[in-house]
């Protein structure tokens, strides 16, 4: 039987744009429009031009005043349920291949030794056949932090890749750790750091100053779907403010979303559509729910470039401590 | 005199109140106060679609229930570049109220929730300026600017949750005449929209050539 896998033409498809957006066709039908979609090369306007009358239907629905005990039971249903994982696919556990943690974290930083010298040096997870916690060339960024952070504002950026290297021993352990509470969120900082490594993707690494000293991180956007914005060591805010990340392009600020650090200080922002063009990464302290332009000065900042860049970690050590 | 809302209508009139936007990045990193924020915002208008597809309360509160659920589940899969909240969050619960009607249907297959949106769905809300003002008054005037096929097709592939063939079976017209009434009245939809006053005289002027 093979009327299930029909394969339809693209004028046949772009017929079907507006069913499709009506959710008015079965599920063999709309099977079929996805699979062409996304394999197909053309770009099938058609399916934008009908999709975008949506928030206009939608406009037309009167609203219903639903029984009040709806409220519970949809809580109640909410609570009980997991969520789901990330959009970028998760990294299995073999792809993956994480460093094999023996005993308690460093609680220092392992001392510099071979610094790759470039990006395209540096070591994959994957590939790596004997894992060492890989060395950290803080000082060059903390230098470049410093002359950078008076003036962040200002677009033109150096091209000069900063080196950033992940410590892959103390990122395992934040790994390991997490897995045991919230293996979910294990997972997406695996798929941020897929990302980060990608040399199709854009990254930046981030890093505090200010009340925000310490913290550090990365935000990777892949080359097509949305990305991650990873920061660590962000100090609790009260419950009035919160921190909001930004996009800076041309000197405008784009909000990118809100991050909430969680006990241990770690901020993770997925599903992050990166604003096109856009040149920095910053963190403000706003009110809470955020605002439309940033109201104080960043306090965590990273430019953004090619990847990969892989990500400086310091703090993630102590981590496993606590 | 009525409010004219376009001096300031950009969008920026509720600083104080977090929006749904930065709700659903809440419940993306699994606050659940989040959820309980948005169902106070959606519940009326969810409860109204759900009820209108389904015809019947239980299963439009099944319906509701599922698309929050869903809305929970998939918070980290919403980006504000593909769509707005409102519109992401509408179309799950319109995808509910759908498998709530045809589940009914055993005939059916029932759609996978958790599929992902094409890429090609990605600019969903190209005119937020024109979406921001939309009033339900100003978009029935523009659904008057269609034929009367092409709104009955419409009406009864979204609001009715039919699929193709059953609008066909309805209105006695051959498949590919539903197609293209579905196709071509949501583009005069938005033709009407885009020219401003939205066709409030009802002027036929500007009406497509209907299938």
């Amino acid at each position: 039987m093979n009327g299930e896998h029909v394969e339809m033409a693209c004028a046949e498809v772009d017929e079907l744009s507006g069913l499709y957006v009506l959710d008015a066709l079965d599920a063999a039908e709309a099977a079929a429009v996805r699979r062409h979609l996304a394999t197909c090369s053309e770009a099938h306007a058609a399916f934008a031009d009908v999709a975008a009358v949506m928030p206009a239907l939608n406009g037309l629905i009167d609203p219903v005043r639903p029984p009040a005990e709806l409220r519970d039971r949809v809580l109640a249903a909410v609570a009980a349920t997991p969520q789901a994982a990330a959009p970028q696919a998760a990294m299995s556990q073999e792809a993956w291949s994480p460093v094999p943690v023996t005993g308690r974290a460093p609680s220092a930083m392992p001392a510099p030794s071979a610094v790759p010298s470039s990006p395209s040096a540096l070591p994959s997870p994957s590939a790596r056949p004997s894992p060492s916690p890989v060395p950290i060339s803080l000082a060059v960024a903390r230098e470049r932090r410093a002359s950078r952070v008076a003036s962040w504002w200002r677009p033109a950026m150096a091209a000069a890749a900063v080196l950033l290297i992940v410590v892959l021993g103390g990122l395992n352990l934040v790994l390991e750790r997490r897995a045991s509470d919230a293996e979910a969120r294990a997972s997406v900082l695996r798929s941020a750091i897929a990302v980060s490594l990608d040399p199709n993707s854009q990254v930046a690494g981030l890093h505090g100053s200010g009340v925000a000293a310490g913290a550090t991180g990365f935000a990777a956007f892949p080359k097509t779907g949305t990305g991650y914005i990873v920061v660590n060591g962000l100090p609790q805010v009260t419950s009035d403010k919160t921190y909001q990340a930004w996009f800076v392009t041309g000197g405008t600020a784009h909000s990118a979303g809100l991050l909430t650090p969680d006990s241990d200080g770690l901020s993770v922002l997925q599903g992050v559509a990166m604003t096109p063009g856009a040149e920095l990464v910053a963190l403000t302290i706003e009110p809470a729910g955020g605002m439309p332009a940033p109201t104080t000065d960043p306090i965590v900042v990273g430019e953004m470039q090619p990847g990969p860049v892989a990500v400086a970690f310091p703090k993630l050590g102590s981590l496993s401590g606590g | 005199m009525s409010a004219s809302p376009d001096a300031t209508g950009r969008g920026s009139g509720t600083l104080s109140e977090p929006t749904d936007e930065a709700l659903l990045e809440d419940a993306a990193h699994g606050d659940q106060g989040a959820i309980a924020v948005l169902y106070d915002r959606y519940k009326g208008v969810m409860y109204g679609l759900a009820s209108r597809i389904t015809g019947d309360p239980a299963l439009a509160q099944d319906a509701v229930q599922e698309a929050f659920v869903g809305i929970w589940r998939n918070a980290s899969r919403f980006s504000s570049a593909k769509a707005s909240a409102r519109t992401w969050m509408l179309s799950i619960a319109h995808h509910r109220a759908v498998d709530m009607v045809r589940r009914r249907r055993p005939t059916i297959d029932l759609p996978d929730p958790e599929l992902p949106p094409p890429a090609q769905l990605v600019s969903v809300d190209i005119w937020p300026e024109i979406s921001q003002r939309l009033d339900a008054d100003s978009v029935r005037a523009a659904m008057l600017t269609l034929s009367g096929v092409q709104r009955e097709a419409i009406e009864l592939a979204y609001f009715g949750g039919l699929t193709q063939q059953e609008i066909a079976a309805r209105t006695g017209a051959p498949l590919g005449t539903v197609k293209s009434r579905v196709r071509l009245g949501l583009l005069q939809l938005r033709a009407s929209l885009e020219a401003g006053g939205a066709g409030r005289e009802g002027s036929a002027d500007r009406r497509m050539d209907t299938a």
